[in-house]
């Protein structure tokens, strides 16, 4: 059993872009979506579908590990999970008590944080909450997806990379889009079988 | 030699101390230090004997300065809600008492004072003669944390849009019943009041509606407590240490005695904005360095954390509260790095 963990702010593309990489993995998927809205969306190409209640950010740890082992109880092969909550926390302190319980019996997938591109150029570096939201997010993951990158020229593209390593150097950076499939394979693999949770682990 | 209660009594003051005093927030953990299940503790009866032992075994094996009192939960069964005691987990609520608007008009604000608050307050007095020279707070939720727990926070979040009216009731409600819990806790026994307010948080509700409803309502309750010479420690969740919060954080931070930042925050800022403002408390991650280790990891962050909040009048905590499956050791190490530090 696989576990990943696709994490980013509301509209960043988490849900949208699984549903296109849904179509290039053989494995059946259950999902647990961080709002019902996002459970609808996926509901047809899972085997089965949850969804995380809004409640308070202290019971974002709780609400996972309880979601998480219901999910176990159906023995998926691989269960991709949005965070709970407001996504614009980290989410590896989700996962780290579930990393501990299960290490053993389940395998780890890369934590996948998923960016917007004008909010790395613009907002990644800037002294804000948003910034720092950002910086945070950026800092705990084992790899960045940037979505709508048909919109980017080679320089933005060199640029929202460099942005992201000069904050965590260790971050896969895949750009997706959409509209031209591109990066959509790839990340694919990287829900299916590529990679493992590591960052937070060390960090 | 001071105590520790004397050490953390005078940091909460921002007076001079000798060091930095622990205050890890362990609500449930002491569970772990017994093996004991927490329905045990929660049954039918709130069972204060083994509460006290709990909480004292912990204390024995981490060294803290700071205790709770007691394992502590958020019930609000008293208003008719539902909490769930999973036997080695954490306390939860699974039915919210004023979901239906209409029962708030059946309850006072006074009624929240239960035979379980009553078994905590006992057990909190077991703790404070047995061990008069620990600190003792008393952990209680912040107005607006209370109010979406009452009501259950996606109704409330959509309240504040739809019904701002109720939600001024219920956070009046709250703030009433806290004030009651608050008193009725902490007389005589406790040297600060926590209010733990991961909802009175200006990341999920915006900085308007955090300044209309959480800090006014925070005020009204450290007032009360400062009437009767209990310090409090105010505990939002959010970003406070950027730029653009900067105004936020000075106005969270001079409402009560000492303010804890969460996790997510840079502790550098923070230290330089408020150390002539209050009481200042943070620390190492509980849910990454602290429940994974290694060792090393965790007295890297609590030295950057010393580092960081020097000059500043600091008790160490860390990011949240503790609660039952946070390796005990992990801890003990953070207890140790810092009496390395003193001495």
């Amino acid at each position: 059993m696989r576990l990943v963990v696709l994490a980013g702010l509301r509209g960043s593309g988490k849900t949208s872009c699984l549903l296109a990489a849904s179509r290039y993995i053989d494995t059946p998927i259950d999902f647990i979506a961080n709002n019902p809205e996002s459970q609808e969306m996926m509901s047809p190409v899972c085997r089965r579908t949850d969804n995380f209640p809004f409640k308070s950010p202290c019971a974002r740890v709780r609400q996972f590990r309880f979601r998480y082992d219901l999910m176990m109880e159906g023995s998926p092969e691989l269960l991709v999970c949005e965070p709970p909550g407001t996504c614009e926390d980290e989410s590896s302190p989700m996962i780290n008590p579930v990393f501990v319980k299960d290490r053993g019996k389940v395998s780890f997938g890369p934590l996948i944080t998923f960016f917007e591109p004008e909010k790395v150029l613009e907002g990644l570096t800037s002294k804000t909450v948003q910034g720092r939201r950002l910086r945070n997010m950026a800092d705990e993951s084992d790899a960045a997806v940037v979505a709508h990158s048909e919109s980017l020229t080679d320089a933005q593209r060199v640029s929202i990379a460099e942005t992201l390593r000069s904050v965590n150097p260790d971050i896969e950076v895949l750009f997706v889009s959409l509209d031209t499939g591109e990066g959509i394979q790839c990340l694919a693999r990287l829900i299916e079988s590529e990679g493992s949770y590591t960052r937070p682990l060390f960090n | 030699m001071r105590t520790p209660r004397e050490i953390f009594v005078s940091a909460l003051s921002m007076e001079d101390t000798e060091r930095v005093p622990f205050c890890p927030r362990d609500l449930t953990l002491g569970l772990d230090a017994l093996d004991v299940r927490t329905d045990s503790v929660f049954g039918e009866r709130y069972d204060s004997k083994l509460s006290v032992a709990c909480v004292l075994a912990l204390q024995e094996m981490v060294g803290h300065d700071v205790t709770m009192g007691c394992i502590c939960s958020y019930g609000l069964e008293v208003f008719g809600g539902e909490m769930k005691y999973p036997p080695d987990g954490i306390p939860y609520a699974s039915g919210y008492p004023f979901d239906d608007i209409d029962r708030l008009d059946l309850y006072q604000p006074e009624q929240i004072v239960g035979d379980r608050m009553r078994a905590m307050r006992v057990t909190c007095e077991a703790v404070r003669d047995k061990r008069p020279d620990l600190g003792l707070c008393i952990n209680i939720p912040g107005p607006v944390t209370m109010a979406g727990f009452s009501r259950k926070l996606e109704t409330f979040m959509m309240d504040m849009i739809e019904n701002p009216d109720l939600v001024s009731k219920l956070v009046s409600f709250c703030t009433d019943a806290l004030i009651v819990q608050a008193e009725y806790m902490s007389d005589g026994i406790a040297d600060a009041v926590y209010l733990a307010s991961a909802s009175d948080n200006p990341d999920m509700m915006g900085d308007d509606d955090y300044r209309r409803h959480s800090l006014p309502a925070v005020r009204c309750i450290v007032d009360r407590l400062h009437d009767l010479e209990i310090p409090s420690i105010f505990h939002p969740h959010g970003v406070f240490s950027t730029e653009d919060r900067h105004d936020l954080l000075m106005e969270s931070a001079s409402v009560a005695d000492g303010f804890q930042f969460a996790e997510g925050n840079d502790p550098l800022p923070i230290a330089g904005s408020c150390r002539d403002t209050c009481a200042l408390l943070g620390g190492v991650n509980g849910y990454s360095s602290l429940l994974l280790g290694p060792e090393e990891r965790i007295i890297r962050d609590v030295d950057r954390f010393l580092d960081e909040m020097e000059g500043t009048h600091y008790i160490m905590t860390c990011s949240c509260s503790v609660n039952r499956g946070l390796p005990i050791e992990n801890l003990r190490v953070v207890a140790e790095e810092l009496r390395r530090r003193s001495s």
